[in-house]
């Protein structure tokens, strides 16, 4: 008996929840999202779709061997491994560095924490370009930090640093630093304040408080942002091809160069097909995470 | 929570670093921008105009800058208009199956671009639509559309339907309720959106590039190209005029966030 009130109450007030909402009527929301819709299922998932024919044209044996060959090869092997190299090195400094930036503004008074989110901000507005441009005019050899060195007399010439993965890495971790700060901010943003004003009357200092409460309480936060850095970075074209030059081409400067300039579109196609197979798995994974983490967090 | 002088200093240190390294190259080009020299040196002989004359004056770049406004502005208007009306129709109908329509919506942001660009060289030969403006302007679309659907979405979760409900049952039909009640209670969230959809078009390269044909380039795509041939201090110029536009538009984002959330208290009270 009392079970079912219980369900009942919880039906009305699911229905009020979902009225509370509602302005229009069904029909009229369905043609609101249907040119949405469309243009996503032609433009965005047709390219896909496009990307699949162009693999299986050739009946599905010529396919398998589209696939065996571009899996064979050498310099698809390295450059796939370059790639996941990077990858994972710009989302551990990125996600380091973001944790402990994202951490120092929540610590910070509110106008601190302002400034400090406007200077994040500003690069999210600024062309992906012109930072990399910034980049070559810092590293390039008659650069600032070559200038720099030379006046300060600890090089005698200078150094070719750009075209090489360092150089690479620092403007992809400066491009996906936002991505790790912004998410995390968040997370600590959420924190239930009582529970440190808590720690510490409890005599724990601020690195204690931190390591067993803050830590891993945010967690799950910083997991969802490891992901997608490396999901962002998997894919990443402008930067290693201003930085990196071909010694350092990623995936997707490999896929453009097959396609573009020995119009081999079938095996760009097949390594796009991959580079889109291993994203959407990791996002999977990504949304996992972030569901064990609304979890936690009720 | 007792702390430290020191602690302070090390976190305010940290976060001078973070930004020095997030905008301190980007300021470098401002000062390179008005360098006399040919070619890019450091420190740069100081002070002249000429690079932005070129700019100003040379024919390429107007034409790359009147192809990505032409683009972005099709691109901006497309997006703001199938976005916004999307984010309306699953915000306030009762639309079984909204989580698919949210996660179509948000899938191009995570896409690599390389697949969209393959992927649409592909789908564009077929379609015999390289080399088009209509066509590009459509790709942008799918590229700005995410912003302005995720950026309409959030402002109408936080303003309130029943002063739309409320509309309604004062006699105003469905059409006049939404011109009148709930595109002004969001607009500038829409402009928002709209900014964001622009600015994701005039930065796009990787699509534009597969894309283009024979038309000449975007704006961003020749300062792309510029880069691997010789870095000369003109694109210092251009990247100055841009971070200029991106200055301007964050704050007028900033402005508008400010003015949405004054709608939201204001239809609360």
């Amino acid at each position: 008996m009392r079970s079912s009130f219980n369900a009942k109450a919880k039906r009305g007030s699911a229905v009020a929840e979902v009225d509370r909402g509602v302005v229009l009527s069904q029909p009229i929301g369905f043609a609101s999202v249907s040119p949405l819709l469309l243009l996503l299922g032609i433009f965005f998932f047709g390219p896909m779709v496009a990307l699949t024919f162009a693999i299986f044209a050739g009946g599905l044996q010529g396919s398998s061997g589209l696939f065996t060959e571009v899996l064979t090869n050498d310099l698809f092997q390295t450059v796939a491994f370059r790639t996941i190299r990077i990858s994972l090195f710009v989302t551990i400094i990125s996600v380091v560095v973001g944790y402990a930036m994202a951490y120092a503004m929540w610590r910070s008074p509110p106008s601190m924490r302002s400034i400090a989110l406007a200077l994040i901000m500003f690069p999210l507005f600024t062309s992906i370009v012109v930072r990399t441009y910034a980049w070559t005019a810092m590293f390039s050899r008659n650069g600032m930090i070559n200038t720099l060195l030379l006046k300060a007399g600890l090089i005698d010439k200078s150094l070719s640093m750009l075209y090489t993965e360092p150089v690479v890495l620092i403007g992809m971790v400066q491009v996906m630093l936002p991505f790790a700060i912004l998410p995390i901010y968040t997370t600590l943003l959420g924190l239930d304040l009582d529970l440190l004003r808590a720690s510490a009357i409890c005599g724990a200092r601020e690195r204690q408080t931190f390591a067993k409460v803050v830590l891993p309480l945010t967690k799950h936060g910083a997991g969802v942002a490891s992901v997608l850095v490396f999901v962002i970075s998997l894919g990443f074209f402008i930067t290693p091809a201003i930085l990196g030059g071909p010694q350092s081409a990623m995936i997707s400067n490999m896929i453009s160069t097959e396609v573009t300039t020995f119009y081999n579109l079938e095996g760009g196609a097949v390594m796009s097909v991959l580079l889109l197979i291993v994203t959407l798995c990791l996002l999977f994974v990504a949304g996992k995470i972030g569901s064990i983490a609304a979890h936690y967090r009720k | 929570m007792g702390e430290t002088a020191n602690i302070r200093r090390i976190r305010y240190l940290l976060i001078a670093l973070v930004a020095l390294y997030l905008i301190g190259p980007t300021l470098v080009v401002i000062w390179l921008s008005f360098s006399t020299d040919e070619v890019l040196r450091f420190p740069p002989h100081l002070f002249s105009w000429r690079w932005y004359e070129v700019f100003l004056f040379d024919e390429r770049w107007n034409e790359a800058v009147r192809r990505s406004l032409l683009v972005g502005s099709l691109a901006t208007f497309l997006a703001t208009i199938i976005g916004s009306v999307a984010a309306f129709g699953t915000a306030r109908t009762r639309l079984p199956g909204k989580q698919i329509v949210e996660i179509f919506a948000i899938a191009p942001l995570v896409v690599p671009p390389i697949i969209l660009a393959t992927g649409g060289y592909s789908l564009f030969a077929k379609l015999d639509m390289i080399g088009s403006n209509i066509g590009l302007a459509i790709m942008h679309t799918v590229l700005g559309v995410p912003y302005v659907y995720l950026i309409v979405s959030s402002a109408l979760a936080r303003t309130d339907p029943s002063i739309e409900l409320a509309a309604l049952s004062l006699g105003a039909n469905r059409w006049r309720t939404i011109r009148d009640v709930s595109i002004p209670a969001n607009l500038p969230a829409i402009i928002t959106g709209a900014l964001f959809a622009f600015l994701i078009s005039f930065d796009e390269v990787v699509v534009t590039v597969f894309l283009s044909g024979s038309l000449a380039p975007t704006l961003p795509v020749r300062v792309f190209s510029s880069l691997s041939l010789a870095v000369s201090p003109v694109v210092a110029a251009v990247s100055t005029v841009q971070i200029i536009i991106a200055i301007v538009l964050m704050c007028l984002v900033g402005f508008l966030q400010r003015w949405q959330r004054r709608w939201a208290e204001a239809v609360a009270h």
